[in-house]
C-alpha cells in the first residue's frame, strides 16, 4: 500500500503552490470564514478528476498527450500541449514570484531566490533517483501543512463559525464574491495537476492492480490539499478579516500582517509555508510541461532516465524553469497580476483538458476493465460542464473592465 | 520516386474529366509482405463521409492530385493483412530495433519501385513533425524541402517493430523479429513507455530465458509490476 501512495499525495499538495495560497489568503481575508464550504466542495471535485487522471494511467501506462495523440492525431496533441505550456509557465511564474515574496520578508532579493531556487530544483529532479525526489515532494508537503495548521491555531479562530460554514453555505450576490469562488476552484483543480497525476501514476510503474490504493492515494491527496486551504483561510479570517484590514492584496503582505496580530512566529510559519508550497510547484509544474511536449511527440521522459538518455526531457525541464526565473526578473514585473493570470490562464484550459480526459476514460480499447462506467461518467462529465461555466465567469470577470 | 504519407493525405480524387469524386484518406498495404509491405489499395473519403476503395493499380499518384478510372468500391476490403498507414501507423509508437527506443510515427515514406509502391522508411524526427503540423497546402512544398534537412530522422521499416496496438487484428509478417535479437537490457529499456497489452505482447514473443533476463535487467519497481502481469 505504501508504494503505492505518492501520486495523489504530491499531486494534492502541489495544488496549494503561490497561487493557491494567494487565492486561500484572499478568500480569509475579504470574506472571512464564508468560502469554507468552497473548499469542501472543491475537494469532492477534485477527487473525481483526479481519480479519473490515476486511472488512465494505470489502464494505459501513458500520459495524457500521448494518449491524446494515439486517438486524435498530432494537431489535437500539440493543441493540448501549447495551452499547457502557456498556463503552465504562467504557473512557474508564479512559483517564482511566491519564492520571490517569501524571501523578501527576510531581505533576499529576488534575483537571488530566482536564480538559486532554478538551479537547485533543475539538480533536484534531474539527478535525485525517482523515490528521493517522491520522498523530498511528500516531505515539502507535509511540512506545509504542518505550517499552515500552526498558523491557523496560533490565530485563535472562531471554529464554531468555521465548521458552521463549511457545511452550510452564506452565499452572497455580490459579484467579487462569485469571482472569489470560482477562483478558489479554479486554483484547487488545475489543468497541470491533471497531466501530472497521469505521468505520475506511470512514472511510478504502477499498473491495473493498484486501483484501490490509487483511489486511497488521490482520496488523501485531495482532503490534505483541502484541509490545509482550510487552515490558510482560517488563519487569514480569524486575524486579518477579524480586525478589518481586507485591503490586503498581496500574500507577503498577509503574511507580514499576520505578526502584530498572531505573533511573529505566525509570520514565520506563514511565509516558510509559502516558500515551502511554491519551491514543490516549481518542482512539478515545470516537470509536467517537459512530460506534455515528450509525450506529445515521442520523446523519452521521466524521472527515472539519466540525462544522456532523455536529454529532450530535461533539456526542456531545465529551459522552462530557466525561461520562468528570468521572466521574473523583469523590473517592475507586477508579481500579484502574474499569479491572478496564471489562474486565469490555468481556468481558460482546464475543460478542454477535461473534455479530452473524459472521452478517453470511456474508450473501452484503452481503458479496458479501468473504463468509466456510467456513473463516474455521469458526474465526470457534470464536473466538466460545471468547470467549464466557472471558467468562462472566471475569465470573463478577470479581464472585463471594473463596472464603474 | 520517393513520396510522403502525409502529403498525399487529404489529395483530392478525380475522374479524367476533372470531376472530383472524393479525397485520399488512407493507404492499405498488405502487411505480410517481406521485407517490407506495399501498399494494394487507396481509401476514399466521399463528400458524404462515406468511404471507398480503390485497387493502387487503378489509380495515379501525381504531386496535388490522384486520378482514377474506376469508381470507388464501397465494399470494404478484407483487412485481415491489411495494414492501414494513417489509421494504424501514423501517431502510433513504434520500437527504433537500432537505438532501442520507443518513438512515434510522423510520417510514412513510400517508394516507387519495380514491385509496386512499397513502405521503405518511417519519419521519426522533426522534419515529419513539421510536415504532418503543417496545412495541407504546404505538406508538398515542404516534402520537397525537407529531405535535405540535417535534423532528418528516418528509420528503415527493417528496423522497426510497429506495436500491437494499434494493429492488433492481423500479423505482421514476423511479429517481433527485430526484438527477438535485441539484448535483454535494450528489451527492458523499451518495454516501460509502452501500453500494458503491447508490454505483453512482446514478452510473449520472447522465449523464457530472455524474459528472465529481462526481468533481471528492468528497474525493480518495474520488475514487480511486469511479474504482477505475468502471474495473471
Amino acid at each position: 500500500m505504501l508504494a503505492i501512495l505518492g501520486p495523489g499525495l504530491v499531486s494534492g499538495f502541489a495544488d496549494n503552490d503561490a497561487g493557491g495560497i494567494a487565492t486561500y489568503s484572499l478568500a480569509g481575508i475579504q470574506f472571512g470564514y464564508d468560502l469554507l464550504w468552497v473548499i469542501l466542495a472543491s475537494q469532492i471535485v477534485l477527487f473525481f478528476t483526479q481519480e479519473v487522471g490515476a486511472r488512465l494511467g494505470l489502464a494505459t501506462g501513458q500520459g495524457l498527450t500521448g494518449l491524446v495523440r494515439g486517438r486524435y492525431g498530432v494537431r489535437w496533441a500539440a493543441f493540448v500541449a501549447v495551452l499547457m505550456l502557456i498556463a503552465n509557465l504562467g504557473t512557474t511564474l508564479a512559483e517564482f514570484a511566491g519564492i520571490g515574496a517569501a524571501l523578501s520578508l527576510f531581505g533576499v532579493p529576488i534575483a537571488v531566490s530566482a536564480v538559486l531556487s532554478a538551479v537547485a530544483m533543475v539538480l533536484l529532479v534531474s539527478r535525485g533517483s525517482f523515490g528521493k525526489v517522491q520522498f523530498l515532494f511528500v516531505a515539502v508537503g507535509i511540512a506545509v501543512s504542518i505550517a499552515y495548521l500552526a498558523s491557523a491555531i496560533l490565530a485563535k479562530p472562531d471554529w464554531g463559525l468555521a465548521v458552521t460554514r463549511l457545511v452550510i453555505p452564506k452565499l452572497s450576490g455580490a459579484p467579487v464574491y462569485w469571482l472569489a469562488v470560482v477562483g478558489t476552484v479554479g486554483t484547487t483543480i488545475t489543468p497541470w495537476g491533471q497531466a501530472f497525476i497521469q505521468a505520475y501514476v506511470v512514472d511510478k510503474g504502477l499498473g491495473v492492480k493498484a486501483l484501490l490504493g490509487e483511489r486511497i492515494d488521490v482520496a488523501l491527496g485531495s482532503w490534505l490539499t483541502n484541509v490545509i486551504a482550510g487552515f490558510i483561510v482560517v488563519a487569514c479570517a480569524a486575524t486579518l478579516w477579524a480586525s478589518g484590514q481586507t485591503n490586503i492584496t498581496d500574500v507577503a503582505q498577509a503574511a507580514k500582517a499576520l505578526g502584530p496580530l498572531a505573533g511573529s512566529s505566525a509570520t514565520l510559519l506563514f511565509a516558510g509555508g509559502l516558500l515551502a508550497a511554491s519551491l514543490l510547484g516549481l518542482g512539478v509544474v515545470p516537470l509536467t510541461s517537459a512530460y506534455t511536449v515528450c509525450e506529445a511527440f515521442g520523446w523519452e521522459a521521466g524521472v527515472q532516465w539519466r540525462w544522456r538518455d532523455a536529454p529532450v526531457f530535461y533539456g526542456l525541464l531545465a529551459f522552462f524553469v530557466g525561461f520562468a526565473a528570468l521572466v521574473v526578473l523583469i523590473p517592475g514585473l507586477p508579481l500579484f497580476q502574474v499569479i491572478v493570470l496564471s489562474q486565469v490562464l490555468n481556468g481558460l484550459l482546464l475543460p478542454f483538458i477535461l473534455v479530452f480526459v473524459m472521452l478517453l476514460a470511456r474508450d473501452r480499447s484503452l481503458m479496458g476493465a479501468l473504463r468509466s462506467g456510467r456513473l463516474l461518467t455521469v458526474i465526470g462529465w457534470a464536473v466538466t460542464v460545471i468547470l467549464a461555466a466557472m471558467s468562462v465567469v472566471l475569465v470573463y470577470v478577470s479581464l472585463a473592465p471594473p463596472a464603474s | 520516386m520517393t513520396q510522403y504519407l502525409t502529403t498525399l493525405l487529404g489529395v483530392p480524387i478525380a475522374t479524367p474529366s476533372g470531376a472530383v469524386v472524393g479525397e485520399l484518406d488512407d493507404l492499405l498495404a498488405d502487411a505480410r509482405q517481406w521485407p517490407v509491405p506495399r501498399v494494394l489499395r487507396v481509401e476514399v473519403r466521399f463528400p458524404d463521409r462515406d468511404r471507398g476503395w480503390l485497387p493502387l493499380d487503378a489509380v495515379r499518384i501525381g504531386p496535388d492530385r490522384v486520378s482514377v478510372d474506376a469508381g470507388a468500391s464501397r465494399n470494404p476490403p478484407d483487412r485481415t493483412h491489411l495494414l492501414r498507414l494513417r489509421a494504424q501507423l501514423l501517431d502510433h509508437q513504434a520500437i527504433d530495433l537500432v537505438e532501442a527506443a520507443v518513438v512515434r510515427v510522423n510520417d510514412v515514406v513510400l517508394t516507387q519501385t519495380s514491385a509496386g509502391l512499397e513502405v521503405t522508411r518511417v519519419d521519426v524526427g522533426l522534419t515529419g513533425l513539421a510536415r504532418e503540423l503543417a496545412p495541407r497546402s504546404s505538406r508538398g512544398l515542404l516534402g520537397r524541402l525537407t529531405p535535405r534537412a540535417p535534423w532528418q530522422h528516418e528509420l528503415a521499416w527493417t528496423d522497426i517493430d510497429p506495436v500491437e496496438s494499434a494493429i492488433d487484428h492481423f500479423q505482421l509478417f514476423d511479429a517481433h523479429a527485430g526484438i527477438r535479437r535485441l539484448a535483454p537490457a535494450a528489451i527492458a529499456r523499451i518495454l516501460p513507455p509502452l501500453r500494458p497489452g503491447d508490454r505483453m505482447a512482446i514478452l510473449g514473443a520472447l522465449g523464457g530465458e530472455t524474459v528472465a533476463a529481462v526481468l533481471v535487467a528492468s528497474d525493480a519497481r518495474f520488475r514487480r509490476l511486469l511479474m504482477t502481469k505475468l502471474n495473471q
